[in-house]
Order: structure tokens, then sequence, then C-alpha cells
């Protein structure tokens, strides 16, 4: 009885205690940063300033002028695209081990049909502490099953769902994998190779079912799980696999080949081993976390830094991710670690950028400092992948984002406590 | 096809004799870096000389004949990174079985075979502190380990004389395996509190039994018993404690509960809230070993603050940022920075939560965690500034022994090969519950699949 | 170390008593003699077979005389093993003739930190010759691949109890020829209980190892001066620890991983008992911490599969991905190797090596020794480690291990020197029994026989999308073939390769597929076992390679 309401105790809390840590309003408006570099992403570096409205860039140039505009001065100080997380759970999970504060991970093998923008909590803690490190984009999404549902690109900032999505759905799978799960995977290798095929022939046969029925002129019945693929089967719609393994990879490149899928390759931490394969066959890739501990205990210590670095060199299109729940705001490190082992820091940047914005078919909103997109920038004083940088201001969605959240009310609140009531013992 | 044999043969012998030697200390000379020495601040220019496994020289234009010597021009030379909070290298981490095993002693179960440790070694990490699990009040005691790859006795990886340790946990996680899922106390943090009581009373009467029979002959002596001898051990002073805690109320119990058995030595672990009650850890002498950035894992951690470390530094508490991690362990010098992202310290005061203060913490500040003539030949060297992002582990040498050499080292260095694997192991991904790699090893795997 | 007497005493005693308890049984007839004679034989003595033919009288399971002028004794059987080699039958170090039972009492323990210690695995005071239950038949399969005595322990738990050191008779009254026994401690967790982990298992053994001390030290005081004294505790597991602690018994610690036998170590130091290593699986790189140790080791009489030797041709013909498999391979195969030198590394290092079977029946043994003679170990050293040494761990070396007068009839009989390919065992003695084996006719395998591989077969390709079927058909045409390969799927479908090598009964066949934009190369290698059956493996480019199994449908007339 008492474990059942556990949870909801929990929940309580936390909302209660929210309400009473609010971050202030963010602002939309017309803003004029001055004399700041300009990290375009699409155009190179530029010395100028950007004209805000609205949530849209207005201008970027030289010598900008606006009577009405608030004006930020950024002399010494560098503006950069916001940066996008290209998979996480961000507003999907609360608290890792209070499975009623998560949301990602629906029951069944085929729920192709659930959809993480249902699930994203605005209100959400992590979000504020997130986008604080200049990720102002993520592509959050639901996992577990065969094919687990529809992850949703989301804009830090909202106060609803609709509000916070970016435009972009992607369906998911995860491929089956021929590897162990963990360090601590006990599995004989003969079981692995029987759950693996069992996998393989559940996908098969229910890619059939949903082949069968986008092929259909008036299909009957509610059958959410094969009409949401349709779009899918048809070549209409992206689907994002997970896959990880050498083999793994080269076998879902098949399945993507023969089944005509538009797809993305997620994971992929052995793509370095089959990159060429992976840029034959035009297949863009979304990997990391890169802070991740090599896949063989064979492997080159630096193996996951240089992966997503090795896979770019042999032509593929790469996206970093961090596929975390609640250190999304590490986004940029990871993108620096890969940057220092290969990809090259202007590399690193388009891949927390433009390609994600490329992969997801939003590059006309985000991912670049350009006239006519969504006003998703920062602006620093320093390199923003170097740890003394400060982000000065942010703008979601053209609104001035406030540089706080909880955790630096803690800070302001702890550092400097009285001693308090001296209390005698 | 003999052939082939002996070239194998002679391979594996040239192997042996370059990783798998007796010999635990060396003579190294490194030239013309930038040398971080941590308390005597920053020396441009500046050579190193090791003769023997300890530091013996360090200034300008040094020379030795006949000495291995890296050239470390445009490079920054600093003491080895040494981790206050770690599981890589144990066979096994947890006697989940008790809320108080204060007898077990993980140091039995280094594995120096694990390659995580090599990881770590690739990360600049020279010395870990080897912890046992959280599952229990009182878990078991720690090892302090020396990185020395491709030493096969687990013996020649212990720090020799470091001072004894032990794991104390508070919390969520020995309430939830022995509360929760036994069925035994402890099931609140009250009943915490009872558990160190009950324990340290228990150590003190057989403490006075066996004394009691030292001098009557008629009294029998007490069953002899390793767990309470530890745990008299420690009301001795004779073992540093590190307990696992978040919560800044159960912080304050523990140091109630010491205070009442005349114990002082203790260094928190995690200690998420440990900002809240800073100024209390301060007056007690208490020690943190913190995350730099971990956060909401579990409820006890969700009200954290990345600026926990810069707070409890300004506040004149000794801290550390450590792993629990064999993922956190490759990159420490990029957590320590996290602490000028979350709170603005110094360069020095950054770098002093990886080096001089986990060394205090361990009780090994004599001998380690700076770069002063006469300690020990702990050292990193780096590409760029270790608080810098760009900053790339070179060289990592332990008692004047190079144990990682990212130019020379091959990619497959496992010392251990299991004669009936062809391809090694594959594993999906590191696990996103971080306590499940970290102190809640083997706890979970034991009882229910994941 | 027990007088000869005493042993003779033992064995007396053990015989009367069993003699009074014995039911009468009519099925059983005198035999005409216990006394045997061996005339004009090869003894293997000091290390090697000794040139000159002798003789050897043996009286009531002890051996009597050996010279060459010795007559055979009136009233003696004569065996007949004329120009056959003798040598000490062997002598196993550890095994398990018995299954461990599961504790029933685990599902009434309440706190999982203090469990009982049946349910912690600590049952030291079990004797095993109280529960020795056998039907002979795994005694007889030891016996005839030249075991004559065995070492016999319990299994379950950390210390799973006392052993006892066997005969391999068939008479089950003549099991034990010594009082002496051993205990065999493991690195076994009580599985969820206390102790659960390997830091439980090393600290509750120093816990028990201490108190064993300390109950022997109390109760001696308390019966020296029991008025107005305290009582001691007691125990029935700890006090079964005190001969251990005092060094009358030995204790078998089985590692069964590298880095136990350092732990074992370890305990040893800190506690100073007698101890063998037993299954070390590997040592080395650690050979010098075990010498300095003194501790020795008993193999386990089982080898790790086999592992082929990798060729390496060119660096330059393999691809970086192929590189580093090879590289796995030869890593695998030096590891291999490592485990093949184990005996020698360690006989090197003065090292004592003895064999375990740990469960086996020992019909690998003579495999495994010759494989370790290949990899350097001498054949004197082989014999050594099956008989004197493993005497001499069990406290036995004074009745058996050799073949000396006055010691137990404990004989291996063989046609040729018995690392002889083709030698045979014809009997093993053992005490008063005599055991005999008919010479075996090795049966014809022509394995160079050559298989028709002409014909259509049916084939089975196991690849991750489930089973494949399919059709093979193979063409001759003069000397080279064509194979045209077809999926059930579609049928009609089919490749037509004539890139064809046939060598031994293996078969591979090449060729490329392409399918739009996606191609891979493809190899098949096929594997004719006989006229029916077909097994071998496709290799799709860098997609992976997979098992194939076929049988034939049709020979062509």
């Amino acid at each position: 009885m008492k474990a059942i309401l556990y949870p909801l105790i929990l929940l309580f809390t936390i909302t209660s205690l929210g309400i009473s840590q609010q971050i202030s309003k963010g602002q939309q408006g017309r803003f004029l940063i001055s004399n700041a570099t300009i990290h375009t992403v699409s155009d190179g570096d530029i010395k100028g300033d950007i004209l805000i409205d609205g949530n849209t860039i207005l201008a970027v140039g030289p010598a900008l002028t606006d009577e009405t505009a608030v004006r930020i001065d950024g002399t010494d100080k560098h503006i950069y695209p916001g940066f996008v997380d290209s998979g996480c759970r961000i507003g999907l999970a609360e608290i890792s081990s209070v499975s009623l504060t998560q949301d990602y991970n629906e029951l069944g093998t085929y729920t192709p049909h659930m959809e993480a923008l249902t699930a994203v909590n605005p209100n959400s803690v992590h979000i504020p502490i997130t986008r604080v490190n200049g990720v102002t984009t993520a592509f959050t999404y639901p996992s577990g099953g065969l094919f687990p549902g529809k992850g949703a690109l989301i804009h830090m900032q909202g106060y609803t769902p609709e509000q916070m999505s970016a435009g972009f759905q992607g369906h998911l799978l995860n491929w089956p994998s021929s590897g162990r799960r963990h360090r601590w995977d006990k599995r004989s290798d003969e079981e692995i190779k029987k759950d693996q095929q069992k996998a393989q022939k559940k996908l098969k046969e229910f890619w059939q079912s949903v082949s069968a029925y986008a092929k259909m002129d008036n299909p009957t019945g509610y059958k959410p799980q094969l009409s949401t693929l349709s779009e899918v089967a048809n070549g209409n719609a992206k689907l994002l696999v997970e896959v990880n393994k050498k083999e793994d990879i080269i076998n879902a490149i098949k399945w993507v080949q023969d089944n005509k899928v538009d797809a993305i390759f997620t994971g992929v931490s052995e793509g370095w081993r089959v990159a060429d394969s992976l840029a034959k066959y035009e297949i863009p890739v979304i990997t990391g976390p890169i802070l991740d501990n090599p896949s063989r205990d064979s492997d080159r210590y630096d193996a996951p830094y240089t992966n997503a670095g090795k896979m770019m060199a042999a032509g593929v299109l790469v996206a970093i991710r961090t596929n975390e729940s609640e250190n999304v705001r590490n986004l940029p490190f990871n993108a620096a670690f890969a940057a220092n082992y290969g990809m090259g820091v202007d590399q690193a940047i388009k891949a927390i950028t433009i390609n994600p914005a490329r992969m997801f078919g939003v590059d006309d909103q985000i991912g670049s400092i350009e006239e006519g997109k969504l006003a998703n920038l920062f602006v620093c004083d320093g390199d923003p992948f170097e740890m003394k940088t400060r982000i000065t201001h942010l703008f979601i969605n053209g609104y001035n984002i406030p540089m706080e959240n909880r955790q630096t009310y803690l800070y302001d609140e702890f550092l400097d406590r009285d001693s308090g009531n001296k209390i005698k013992n | 096809m003999k052939n082939i044999k002996n070239i194998i043969v002679a391979v594996f012998t040239c192997l042996s004799s370059t990783l798998v030697t007796g010999q635990l200390t060396g003579d190294i000379l490194i030239t013309n870096g930038t040398v971080i020495t941590i308390e005597d601040g920053v020396l441009e220019d500046t050579d190193v000389l090791i003769r023997d496994g300890k530091i013996k020289q360090i200034g300008e234009g040094l020379s030795f004949s006949n000495i291995e010597t890296i050239d470390a021009e445009g490079m920054y030379v600093m003491p080895g990174i040494i981790d206050a909070h770690s599981h890589v290298g144990l066979d096994a981490v947890n006697e989940a079985t008790n809320p108080v095993t204060a007898e077990v002693n993980v140091g039995d179960a280094l594995n120096p075979y694990d390659i995580g440790l090599y990881r770590a070694l690739a990360g600049g990490v020279t010395i870990s502190h080897a912890m046992h699990g959280s599952a229990n009040a009182i878990g078991g005691q720690c090892e302090t380990i020396k990185h020395r790859w491709g030493v096969l006795n687990p013996e020649d990886w212990r720090m020799k004389d470091a001072p004894r340790t032990i794991k104390f946990a508070l919390g969520e996680n020995p309430m939830r395996v022995h509360g929760e899922r036994n069925d035994v106390a402890p099931r609140t943090r009250m009943g915490m509190e009872q558990e160190f009581r009950r324990s340290f009373a228990a150590a003190k009467e057989y403490k006075a039994a066996k004394d009691r029979s030292a001098k009557d002959s008629k009294a029998q002596s007490p069953d002899y018993s390793l767990r309470l001898e530890t745990l008299a051990d420690i009301l001795d002073g004779k073992i540093i404690i590190h307990c696992h805690s978040y919560r800044a109320d159960e912080i304050i119990m523990l140091m109630d509960v010491l205070s009442d058995y005349g114990v002082d030595k203790i260094c928190f672990q995690h200690v998420n809230e440990g900002f809240k009650v800073a100024p209390e850890l301060a007056e007690f002498g208490a020690q943190a070993s913190v995350f730099s950035d971990w956060w909401a894992y579990k409820f006890e951690v969700y009200y954290s603050t990345a600026y926990n470390a810069a707070i409890l530094t300004r506040n004149g508490v000794v801290t550390s940022i450590n792993s629990d991690s064999r993922e956190l362990i490759r990159h420490l010098y990029h957590e320590a920075a996290k602490t000028q992202r979350y709170g603005d310290l110094t360069d020095n005061e950054a770098l002093r939560l990886i080096t001089l203060n986990p060394a205090i913490q361990l009780g090994i500040d004599k001998r380690v965690g700076s770069l002063k003539v006469g300690k020990e030949g702990d050292i990193a060297i780096f590409s760029h500034h270790p608080l810098s992002i760009y900053a790339t582990p070179l060289y990592t040498i332990v008692d004047g022994r190079v144990r990682f050499d990212r130019e020379k080292d091959a990619a497959d260095v496992r010392v251990d090969v299991d004669p009936e694997t062809e391809i090694p192991a594959f594993y999906e991904s590191s696990l996103h519950n971080h306590e499940e790699e970290g102190c809640m090893q083997g706890v979970h795997h034991n009882h229910h699949s994941h | 170390m027990m007088k000869l007497q005493q042993i003779a005493l033992g064995i007396m005693v053990i015989l009367l008593t069993s003699s009074l308890r014995a039911q009468v049984d009519y099925d059983k007839y005198p035999k005409a003699s216990s006394t045997y004679y061996l005339q004009d034989v090869y003894l293997y003595q000091d290390g090697e077979l000794q040139s000159d033919l002798t003789n050897v009288v043996i009286v009531d399971g002890f051996i009597k005389d050996i010279g060459q002028r010795i007559k055979q004794p009136s009233g003696a059987i004569a065996l007949k093993y004329d120009s056959m080699y003798v040598y000490p039958a062997f002598i196993d170090v550890l095994s398990h003739p018995i299954k461990a039972e599961e504790s029933k009492e685990k599902s009434k323990v309440k706190f999982p930190g203090l469990p009982p210690d049946a349910v912690a695995g600590i049952t030291p005071q079990l004797e095993v010759a109280k529960v020795l239950k056998t039907d002979g038949a795994n005694f007889d399969k030891m016996r005839s691949n030249g075991f004559g005595i065995s070492h016999v322990a319990l299994d379950k738990g950390m210390l799973p109890g006392n052993t006892n050191i066997t005969l391999l008779t068939s008479d089950p009254d003549h099991y034990f020829i010594t009082d002496q026994t051993h205990q065999v401690f493991q690195f076994k967790g009580a599985g969820g209980y206390y102790p659960n982990t390997i830091i439980g298992v090393m600290a509750k053994f120093r816990d028990l190892y201490r108190n064993a001390e300390l109950y022997s030290t109390n109760q001696g005081r308390y019966k020296s001066n029991s008025s107005g004294a305290q009582l001691p505790s007691t125990s029935l597991a700890v006090e079964a620890l005190i001969p251990m602690t005092k060094r009358q018994q030995m204790t078998f610690v089985k590692t069964n991983k590298k880095l136990n036998n350092l732990r074992a170590i370890q305990l040893q130091k800190e506690l100073g008992f007698d101890a063998v290593l037993v299954n070390p699986v590997d040592i080395i790189g650690i050979e010098s911490e075990i010498a300095d140790s003194r501790l020795p080791i008993a193999l386990s009489t089982a080898l790790p599969k086999e592992v082929k030797e990798p060729k390496r041709v060119k660096d330059s013909i393999y691809s970086v991905a192929d590189l580093e498999v090879l590289e796995f391979k030869e890593r695998q195969y030096k590891a291999y190797l490592g485990r093949l030198n184990l005996a020698k590394t360690a006989i090197q290092a003065n090292i004592p090596v003895a064999f375990a079977l740990l469960g086996d029946d020992g019909s690998d043994v003579k495999k495994t020794l010759t494989t370790l003679i290949e990899n350097g170990l001498t054949e004197a050293q082989a014999i050594e480690a099956l008989t004197v040494t493993p005497a001499r761990l069990l406290k036995i070396d004074n009745i058996a291990g050799t073949i000396k007068t006055d010691k137990l009839s404990n004989l291996m009989i063989t046609n040729l020197p018995y690392f002889d390919e083709k030698s045979q065992i014809r009997a093993v003695i053992v005490g008063k029994e005599v055991h005999t084996y008919e010479e075996k006719k090795k049966d014809k395998k022509s394995s160079s026989e050559k298989i028709n591989p002409v014909g259509k077969w049916a084939f089975e390709l196991d690849s991750p999308d489930g089973s494949n079927s399919g059709k093979i058909v193979i063409e001759e045409d003069g000397s080279s073939y064509t194979v045209t390969l077809s999926q059930d799927e579609d049928p009609d479908d089919t490749e037509v390769i004539d890139n064809v090598t046939l060598e031994n009964n293996t078969m591979e066949v090449e060729f490329q597929i392409n399918e739009g934009s996606f191609s891979a190369n493809v190899e098949v290698t096929l594997n004719f076992i006989d006229a029916e059956t077909v097994e071998g493996s496709v290799k799709y480019g860098d997609f992976g390679t997979f098992a194939l199994t076929g049988s034939k449908l049709s020979t062509p007339e």
C-alpha cells in the first residue's frame, strides 16, 4: 500500500517545490546585438550585428541600426546558432530512479504510435538547466521494444509541447543487436544469437505487415501501429534506426536498401569500422555520446572520441547527440571531444547545428544564423566549447531567456549561507 | 608452421619483457614543459627529473646521462590525477547481504587486468581509490591503488602504506537494498543512524571483553570477529571513513554520531547536498568528494547543483572531484574544469580538486598530489592546459615509469586474453543508470534483470 | 607423516569393521589367491622405464618383491603381461563423484546477512566418507584410463567438507586406504546470502580460521583450568578447521581463475596453512609469485578448446578490418599456447605440478599429456605429475606414487610405452584387484576417402533473419565443377557459378551478388563429411559468415 503511494508523494513534493523556484520570464521583442563575431555556420564568421524581431532573425550584417530595438553590446563577444542535441530524453525523464517520472518507455515490442511530443513536460526542471549552456533544441525520443515510437524535435522554451515543437517528428527502430547489452550481460553467445534472430524475424514479419498496409488503397479498421509507419514504408518519412555494432550496421544498410527506407542511423558506435559503406549508401548518422567507453575491450581507448571524425572524413553526414537524461547540457563538450580527436572545431559545431537541422529537414528554420531563420542563438565571451567561456545571452524562438535555473538559484542561496541559529548541544 | 609459432612466442616474450616486469619504479627526465606544481605555482620551460620513482629535481636545464627523456616543449606537466572514488579494477564491489560488512575488503577483489584501468591512465589518472559499493550502511574496506598497467599481480597495484579506508553509505541505496528488498532494517534514515550506533557500541563491548579475558584467565575471550575488529579500528582512528551520502540531514546525522564516538576522520562522498551544510562540514573538519555535475538520477539528488564543488571550496571544505564511473574516470581533468563554468574556481583551485585534495582525503598528500622534490613520480602530460577542452593526455607516468603513451601504445592493450574468445565481445552501451556501473554494481544484476 | 605400520593397522581396522557389518552375499565366491606374480615386465622407476625385464610379486594389495631373480611364489596367480610396461597407476588430486544437494534450509532464512552455516556453504565438518555413494561406474571409468587412486571431495559452498583418499576398487569396503583427510576451499559465494561475493568469502574464511585457532586455545585452556571458568564457544564448523590450522590437513584451494591463485596465496601468507592450488587455469606472468609461495598446483586434465594457428601471409594483403581480426586470432592463439605451456612453465619455475580430474573420468588424460609434451613437457615430468607429486600432495607418498617394495600395488600395465601412439592400457591393479582390458582393435576410419560431390543437395543456412533453405546442384565437367545455387523462397532465381575449387573434400565457391546499388562478394565453403552430408559456411562480404548444413538429394546416374 505504502509502496503505491510513495511515488505519488514524490510527485507532489516535486511540483510544490517547483512553483516556489520559478524561473523569471523570457521576453520576445526587437533586439539588436551589435559589434560581435557572428559564427553563422552557413556563411563563415563575420564581424557585425544581428537584429531579432519576434521569433525571427530579421537581419545579419555590419553596422545595422534600429531605434526601437533593445541593444545588446556584443563587443568582444561571439554569437553562435543554438546547439541541437539530436538524441536525448529531455522532458521525458525527470528522475531516473523514480519510474513514474519516466515517460519514454511504453510497454510492448511494437509501439510506433507512441509520440514523445505528447509526454514532453514543458516545466521539467531539466530544461532551464540545459539551455544555459547554449543547447536550444533537442530531439527527445522514446526507447524500448523494436519500434518505440516517434521522437520529437523540441525547443527548450514554451508553455505547451506544441509551442516547444521544432517541426520534426521521427519514427524509431531499435535494430536487433547481435552484441552484448552491457558489461554485465550474462547471456551466452548462443543465447545472444537466438535472441537476435528472434528479434530479426519479428522485424521482418512486422515490416511485411506495414508494407502491405501501406500499399492498400482503403485500409480499414483502427491499426495505429501500421498506419503510423505507412509514411515510412512509402518513403515519405524518415526512420531513425538505432544500430551500433559493425555487423548490425551492415545488415541494417542492406535492410534499408531492400525496403527503400529513408533512414538516419543513430548510435553507430562502430561506424568507424564501416564508414565507407555508410558514405557509399549516403546514410546520415547521429552518433554519441562521444564521452563514452569503447565498445570492446580490445578497442583503442579513444575509439568513441574519434568515431564521429572518422565517419565525417569518409563523407558521412554526422550529427552528435548526448543520449542523456540528465546532462543534456554537456552536448557542447561531447562535440568538443569529437573536435579535438579528429573532427575539427568547425565540423563539430556543424554536427550540433546545421547537420542535424538538415537531417531533420528543418534547416530552413534553425542550424545557422541567417536572415529569416528562427532566432535561436546565444552570445558568449569566447569559444563555446571551453569551460571558462561564459554564455551571456540566450535567445530561443526569439525569447530573450534569463540565464538562470534551479542550480544557479541554489548557488546564489548557499554560496554565502549564514551560519544559522546555533543550537546548543 | 613451426616458424610462425616461434615468431608468436618471440613476440609474446618481447611483450612480456617490456610490459610485464616486476620493476615498479623508474627513471625519467621530462624537459621544457609548462610545469603545474599545484603547491608552487606554474613554471614555464621547466624540467622534471625522476630517479628511482621519486621526483629528484625540478628546474631549468636539468640533464642526466642515459635516461629516458620526454621532450615536453609546448606541453603541460601536472601531477598524476587522483580519483578518490572508483570501482574500476574490482571483481566484487558490494557484499550486499548485510547492512554492516566492515570486515570485507575490496583489496581482495583487485583485478589489474580490467581494461578500465588502462583507460583511466589514458585520462591522466595515476591513482584511484578502489571502493566498496554503497549497498550497506557500513560497507567494506577500500584500497588505494597505483595504476601500474601491465603488472599482473594485484599485490603490486596496492599503494604500499597508504592509510586504511572504509566505505559507509547513507540514504536511498542501503535503504533500498536492505529495507525495501530484503525486508530488514534500515528502511529509513532514522534506522540508518541506529546501524552506526549499534555497530560502534558492539565494537566497544568487543574490545572490553577482549581486555577482560586478557586479564582474567577464567573469562573466555569473545569469538574473533573481523567485523568488530575493523569497527574498533575505526573508533581508534586507524581507518579513514569515506561515506556515500547525499542529503544535508543525513550528513549532519553522521557527524553527530561520529562526534559521540570521538571519530573525526571522515570524507563525505558524492555529498550532493554538501553545499547546503558547507559551514557545518568545515567546522567538523569533514571533507567532500563530489561529482562535477551529476544530478537527478534519483530523488535524493534532484535538488543538486553543479556549483557544489565551488560552494564547498569557498567555504573552506577540502573538496575533490571523483568519477565513480568507468567513463568519467577517463576525463577527470574535464570534470574539474566544469567548476570554472559553475562557480569560477581559479585554475589552481580547479586542478587541486583532482590532485592534492583527493590526496589529502586518502591520507597520501605527503607522497603525491603535487610536483615537489621528494614526492613520488606520478605525472600526467597534456597537449594543452589540462583545463582546456582541447587538452589531450599524451603520457601518464607512475613512479617514474611511462604507463600510457598516446603515440606508442598499441590499440589492443589487453593483458589477459581468453583462449576461448576469438573476437572480443561488443557491448551496446554503457548503462544509462549511473549508479549501476558505479557504486551499486553487482546489486541490481544479482537480483533482477534490468 | 604416517608410518607404514599405522597405515596397515588402519586398513585392518577398516577391513575388520566392514566385514563385521557386511551382509552375506551369496553371489560372491572366494578368489583363488591374493598373491600375484608379474613376470618379465619393464618397470617405470626413478623417472624412466627400466631397460631390463624384471618380476614383481604382489601380496594382499602390497608390492612384496621386485627383482629379476624372484620366482613365482607358490599359491600365486601368474599375470601374463610378458614384456609389457608397468607404471605406477595415476593419482588424481581432486574429484567430485557426488553431486551436491540443494539445501532446503534456504527458504527459512529471514536475514540474508546471517544465514546458518549450511546455507552459507560452510560445512567443513561433513565427511565425504560417510556420504560417498557411487555405483562404481565412475570409478570403473577412471580406472580404465589408468587411475588407481582418487582424492574425493564434496563440492558445495566455500568449505564443502572433509575429503578422503580412495582406491579405485570395485569394492566399496576397500575404498579408503588411509584416515588422512584434507579440506577443500573455494571462492564460492552463497548465492544471495552472506558471504555472497569473493570479498565476503575471503573475509569469512579469515574469520573462521582465526576462530579455529582461538577455539583450540580456549578449549585447551578450559580443560586445564575449568573450575569456575566460562565455557568456551563451540561450533561444528569452526572446530572442523582446527586440523587445518595445525597443518594436519592440506587445504585444496580450487581457484578456477588466474587471479584467485594470488588471492589464495594472500590468504595462505596471512594465515599459514598448507595448500594446493587446484585448477589454477592460467599462471603465465605470475609464475614467480606462485613459486615464491611454495604452493604446488594441480592442473585440470581438460584443455581449452583447440585453437588453430592463424596464418599470416603478408600484411599488405589484409584490409584494416581483416588485419585486426587476424591480430585477435594471433592473441587468442598465443593465450592458447600459454595454456599448453602451463605445466612446463610451472615446472621450470620449480612449482610442483599434479593433475586433478575434477569430475572428469580421465578419458582425455593421454591426449592432454601428449599435447603438453608436444609443447615442451617431458614424458618423465608428465608421469611424475600423475604419480609421485600427487602422492606427496595427498601425504600418501609413503604408500603410493612409485613402484617400490612395501608400497600399495597401484599399477598400470600397457602393451607399449604409455606415450606411444599405439599404446593401450591392458591392466590396472588396485590393491588386491586386477582389472584387465582387452586389446582394442583400431577402427579403420579412412578420412582420406574421396567423396563425390556431384549431384543435388538441399541446404539450410543459419542467417540473422532466420533459417534459409535452398538447393545446390553440383556438376562436373572433366576436371572443373559448376555450382548452381537457388533459394527455396524463389527457386527460379538461380546463381550459376564456375569459380569453384575442390580439394580434400572441401569445395570453395566464390561469386558476386549485385542488387541495385548493393553488392557483396560471397564465399561458400562446402565440407563434404560423407556421401550424404555437407557442412560449411557462407561469407557475405563484410556482412558476416553464416553456418550451412545440408544433405544429398540425388546423384546423377
